[in-house]
């Protein structure tokens, strides 16, 4: 199961996205930690004040990815 | 058609917002501009560049008028963030509210900003008179996230990579 996550904001240093290849479904809050592991732990705050996203709404983060997919990695907004 | 929800990468033209706006029972408008200033936290402010998942962005401007229509009846919304570089004094935001009587137009403007800076996915980087620069802090989603809808294979099935 391939899992596209895409960056904005403060994510943005890392590129645009990135895959990841999990052997099985994955809860929101694992998902967090895989992503610490390739992007650092030193990020590792900022990852956890992050919400995930797809396309058209935020994500309940007790969700459970078990699907191939492509999601967004939402650091704090400060818009306007 | 009462309210417009835009992210947009041109530089934002206020007049077709203000016609979109406008209505012959409406006798006050108005009109919120977010401007790039010189300065942040004693640090010389020379630009700012936006970020912005303007599909959820948009998608959540319109839920914060819906909010403020229902909050502030018969009033209409003109939303536009700009997404990309922008100089000091340059717009970054424009809310445009009418509404019959100036109270329900200041009242919702007010409110339509400042959930926006909760809770739009756009983020800003500042760029300093020094050469450096920096992602700003913000407002984290993650009571949205506590509150949002189950993620479904159903709602991803269109969007497997």
């Amino acid at each position: 199961m391939i899992v596209t996550i895409q960056f904005y904001g403060a994510f943005q240093k890392f590129g645009k996205e990135l895959a990841l290849e999990l052997s099985g479904p994955v809860t929101l809050a694992e998902l967090k930690d895989l992503l610490s592991s390739s992007l650092g732990g030193q990020h590792r705050s900022l990852i956890e004040a992050s919400a995930f996203a797809s396309e058209e709404t935020i994500i309940n983060r007790a969700s459970v990815i078990q699907t191939d997919c492509r999601l967004s990695i939402l650091p704090p907004v400060c818009g306007g | 058609m009462t309210i417009l929800a835009r992210v947009t990468t041109e530089p934002i033209d206020l007049a077709p917002l203000l016609n979109f706006i406008r209505d012959d029972a409406h006798g006050a408008i108005d009109v919120f501009l977010g401007v790039v200033r010189n300065q942040h936290h004693g640090k010389s402010v020379t630009a700012i560049t936006y970020d912005a998942h303007a599909a959820l962005a948009e998608k959540t401007f319109y839920e914060i008028c819906l909010e403020a229509q229902g909050l502030w009846p018969k009033t209409r919304y003109a939303v536009v963030h700009f997404k990309g570089n922008l100089h000091v004094g340059d717009t970054s935001l424009v809310i445009a509210v009418s509404s019959p009587h100036r109270a329900e137009s200041f009242e919702s403007c007010r409110y339509v900003i400042e959930e926006i800076k909760k809770r739009a996915p756009i983020w800003k980087k500042e760029h300093y008179e020094d050469g450096q620069s920096e992602w700003l802090p913000g407002h984290s989603l993650q009571d949205e996230a506590l509150t949002a809808p189950l993620l479904t294979d159903a709602a991803l099935s269109d969007r497997h990579v």
